[in-house]
């Protein structure tokens, strides 16, 4: 039978894991969940040193039944991996309330566990890991401390940095032989909702969305030249159908030998980020394609499955690139408007490429439009009526790229030239550590290609127009953000770039060595060591041999060390009086194996009565430390240092 | 140093001249809660060793004179119908007494001689369905004549087992048995001699013995030494598990008698061929080995340092 541990002992180093394990799931959680928990254990403590009562079994159910009528309330069938986590949180809120036994603890401790493995659901980035192992030691160590109550706390800490580092090596193993699962792990789709990237169709407001988001969206390590910022297009995904209001994509079909030739090459491996769905971004255009992806005809990329986990693919692209071919009738359509929408924006167009020559010219004049026509580059721009293009163009004349592009392409569909809009990243942050870009969520961008019927598909920016430095120096610049950023905090804003950068070059080693290591790479490396895994399964198998292997030398090992007969180790006490004999033999007086301390000295001071009194010293040391039950804190040190003193004279 | 223990050496010497370090021996066979096996040849001072153990340290003494018409009953006990009373009564033997002088224990039947050795093992007796109790403390002394072998009955390897101890006392020196020849240690002084003083009982003393703290250090150095008795070629049987904890007692008993309350490796040199040489055989000759061989062969075992 254990002994209870009194409950201030547990109770606090327990809400301690708890709260570490909930913090980086903050703002994931519904803040009625964030109150229940900061509630629940602020009570808790309340009970543990004001000695408030603790609810009884029946207000503990009614509390439970509450909890999880409101998780319904707030998820209702969303029940995602939030839901979870958010049932994890009321429950590990409640369950402090009746550590009554041993077991209770036990469960509560792991149910910080819990909470600290759906971290993995939200995001895999050096930071999050850097923190889940933190947050683990600290659990781990709380583990430690319910199981010996009345040890130290830091003790519990050593203890459990120790069992962590005992875990290294089957981590290690694990890392690198368990089955990279193709696709998401259990079919689920991880992310609550679309945290980022584009969806299948472009209305006012989707990329703003994105703007405010400065996540990463992925990076780009090149082998050699890096583009100047103004040739960074990153093509993600191409919208040809248009409502009047919305963009949608078409349905296109692959492309097989597609790929445009041309110059100014660029190769370059890209990290992705998770991002649910199947679209890869390339430079434009792309030359060389992973095997993973799919060309489509309009030169837009695609994964073979939902990018559920960083995606690591190396491709390269021609920055100057030639015309391709196109389907007469695909190029009709690409002209067709709406009826009865913006017509007044449809007007415009016409009028202002009357006299206009040619397709350039057409191009150049309703550019130019755009350039004098007083527009304003802005992320807040007003709500727009029934005409949203007419509404943008001659009522409020605030807006950015989306904007620019749709009303660009509109007037191009006006005149009779093919238009599209094609969505992606525009630009990319360069990291000083390291030869590669870093493209946010911010990044994201859409602009217009049209047909010419001589050149192929040529790239027009309308945004670049208006807001030239969009294209040079990122959003803030063109919003005016960081002017002001550089004028009030210039030199710390250097110092925080540098670390920014720092870090940013450490995230993106960890992205393309640890999250990047995907089934690909798996079977690289089990071919290298003579394995042919053809699909996970022989790569699970690989992983039980090895792991069979693993667990047979580390038993052998500890049966080694434990079963090896007369084994002592050779402890400091050992050593030193072994010293101390040695001393001695030199002065002639040699120890028989069999003759035990006392009669040593005895025999030694009879010889050598000049040295009885150090003798008699360090042997009742000796014996205190070998044979006496308690041996003061002192005695060892006192010990080896009386006989490294001990300089017998040799007569 | 134990002062009592010291003072009682003294006292025992002072009769029982030039054998110290038997009655040190002894005394710790005793403390030990042991039983004492003396072989020797008559007229060494056995008897009066026995003697002055007991009156030193104020015990009932009892003397047994072993012979081969000897029944249990005469050790243990009879009932007697007493004709007055119309009853049984029951006569105790010379067992219920404190120290038990066995003489001659070899001269008597194998029935006889595990009546006794029941005895000194159990600390009590069953008599025609009743178990009694004995004395406590409770102390044999028994003595084998070596030489004589007709018409003896020697005690088998079992029953010496029960033997925390065995010495040989040997004839004094020159100089002790001038002091004999003298009249020093005379009978007389037997008679007169007082109880020792002492600050502690008999009882108490053996309880504190068991307190006597056994390190690992000295505990792997026990452990050697019964390892070397099972491994080594020169002994038919290695010593038992028994045999292990008597060692460790009698180490135990000496260290405490002086003064200490841990036991160090030479607590247990000094007992082991005292302890061990009626328990060892040589394998080569099958017989008994002699004190001086056996404390080379235990030599050879290192004292773990």
């Amino acid at each position: 039978m254990m002994k209870m541990p009194p409950p201030h002992k547990t109770l606090l180093p327990i809400l301690f894991a708890l709260v570490v394990a909930i913090l980086p799931h903050i703002v994931r959680l519904p803040l009625w969940i964030i109150f229940w928990c900061a509630g629940m254990w602020g009570y808790q403590v309340g009970t543990l040193k004001s000695g408030w009562p603790g609810p009884g079994i029946v207000l503990r159910r009614i509390l439970t039944g509450i909890g999880i009528a409101g998780l319904l309330l707030t998820y209702t069938t969303r029940l995602g991996p939030d839901a979870y986590l958010g049932l994890l949180a009321i429950m590990a809120a409640l369950k402090p309330f009746e550590m009554l036994s041993h077991r209770d603890r036990m469960i509560t401790v792991f149910l910080a566990y819990f909470i600290v493995i759906t971290s993995l659901f939200q995001s895999e980035t050096l930071a999050i890991t850097l923190y889940m192992f933190v947050s683990v030691g600290i659990t781990t160590a709380v583990l430690v401390r319910i199981n010996d109550p009345e040890g130290r706390f830091s003790n519990n800490l050593k203890l459990s940095g120790v069992i962590m580092a005992q875990a290294m090596p089957l981590m290690a193993v694990l890392f690198l032989l368990f089955p990279r699962i193709q696709g998401s792990l259990f079919g689920l789709s991880l992310m609550g909702g679309a945290k980022s990237g584009f969806s299948d169709s472009m209305s006012p407001g989707s990329v703003s969305m994105l703007v405010e988001n400065d996540a990463v969206a992925f990076r780009a390590e090149f082998d050699g030249w890096i583009p100047p910022p103004e040739l960074r297009y990153w093509r993600g995904i191409v919208f040809e159908n248009f409502d009047g209001r919305k963009w949608s994509m078409e349905r296109q079909t692959p492309e097989t030998t597609g790929l445009l030739s041309g110059s100014q090459a660029a190769a370059y491996t890209i990290n992705l980020e998770p991002h649910q769905g199947r679209w890869l971004f390339a430079l434009e255009m792309p030359s060389q394609i992973p095997r993973s992806a799919i060309l489509f005809t309009d030169n837009t990329l695609r994964s073979r499955r939902p990018v559920f986990k960083t995606l690591r693919y190396s491709l390269s692209s021609n920055t100057r690139y030639d015309a391709g071919t196109e389907d007469p009738d695909h190029l009709l359509r690409l002209t067709r408007l709406p009826e009865a929408l913006n017509p007044q924006a449809i007007e415009l167009a016409k009028e202002i490429t009357q006299t206009a020559g040619g397709v350039d010219e057409k191009i150049d004049r309703i550019l130019q439009f755009f350039e004098a026509g007083g527009f304003v580059y802005t992320l807040q721009p007003p709500r727009l009526g029934r005409h949203p293009v007419d509404d943008f163009l001659f009522k409020s004349k605030k807006g950015y790229c989306e904007h620019y592009a749709s009303a660009f392409a509109v007037m191009m569909r006006a005149v009779g030239i093919p238009a599209r809009i094609v969505g992606g990243y525009l630009g990319g942050e360069r990291n000083p550590y390291g030869n590669f870009l870093v493209v946010r969520q911010n990044d994201a961008h859409v602009w217009v290609e049209v047909w010419h019927p001589d050149r192929g598909w040529l790239r027009v920016d309308p945004t670049a127009v208006v807001a030239p430095e969009r294209i040079t120096g990122g959003m803030e610049e063109a919003l005016g953000q960081t002017g002001l950023m550089r004028k009030y905090f210039g030199g710390i804003s250097n110092l925080m770039d540098q670390i920014r950068f720092g870090w940013e070059a450490i995230s993106a080693g960890f992205s393309a060595w640890f999250q990047g290591y995907s089934y690909e790479q798996q079977r690289a490396l089990l071919e290298k060591i003579g394995i042919t895994a053809d699909n996970w399964t022989s790569s699970l198998k690989a992983l039980a041999i090895l792991l069979l292997i693993l667990v047979v030398a580390t038993a052998g090992a500890i049966a080694f060390i434990v079963l090896k007969p007369n084994s002592r180790k050779p402890d400091a006490i050992r050593k030193h009086y072994t010293l101390f004999s040695e001393k001695l033999d030199r002065a002639g007086l040699t120890r028989k194996p069999g003759m035990g301390p006392l009669d040593y000295a005895a025999y030694a001071s009879k010889n050598r009565p000049d040295l009885t009194r150090r003798i008699m010293e360090i042997t009742d040391l000796y014996i205190g430390l070998r044979y006496q039950g308690h041996p003061s804190k002192t005695a060892l040190a006192d010990f080896i240092k009386k006989i490294r003193e001990f300089k017998p004279v040799i007569k | 140093m134990n002062d009592d223990f010291e003072s009682i050496v003294r006292q025992i010497s002072s009769v029982l001249l030039g054998k110290e370090v038997q009655v040190r021996l002894a005394l710790t066979c005793l403390f030990a809660r042991g039983h004492l096996l003396i072989e020797d040849l008559p007229g060494i001072g056995k008897t009066t060793l026995a003697k002055v153990l007991a009156k030193c340290l104020g015990m009932e003494f009892q003397r047994i004179q072993f012979t081969s018409d000897m029944l249990p009953g005469d050790i243990l006990g009879v009932s007697i119908f007493d004709q007055n009373a119309a009853a049984f009564h029951f006569h105790p033997g010379p067992v219920f007494t404190q120290v038990l002088l066995a003489d001659e224990i070899n001269r008597a039947t194998p029935k006889t001689q595990s009546a006794l050795l029941e005895a000194m093992e159990e600390q009590q007796v069953t008599i025609e369905g009743e178990t009694r109790a004995l004395a406590k403390p409770f102390f044999v002394v028994a003595t084998q004549n070596p030489l004589e072998h007709s018409g003896t009955f020697p005690l088998p390897e079992s029953q010496l087992d029960r033997f925390l101890m065995r010495i040989q006392l040997g004839y004094p020196d020159r100089a002790a048995e001038k002091k004999i020849l003298q009249g020093v240690g005379a009978q007389s002084i037997l008679e007169d001699m007082n109880t020792c003083q002492m600050h502690d009982s008999v009882l108490n003393i053996q309880a504190k013995i068991s307190q006597v703290h056994a390190s690992d250090t000295f505990i792997d150095y026990l452990q050697d030494i019964i390892a070397f008795t099972r491994t080594s070629p020169h002994f038919y049987v290695g010593l038992s598990p028994r045999a292990g904890l008597a060692l460790q007692q009698a180490a135990r008993s000496w260290a405490h008698l002086h003064g200490r309350d841990y036991m160090v490796p030479e607590d247990l040199q000094v007992v082991l061929p005292w302890v061990t040489g009626h328990r060892l055989r040589s394998r080569a000759e099958g017989m008994e080995i002699p004190r001086n061989k056996l404390m080379e062969l235990f030599a050879q075992v290192p004292v773990p340092l």
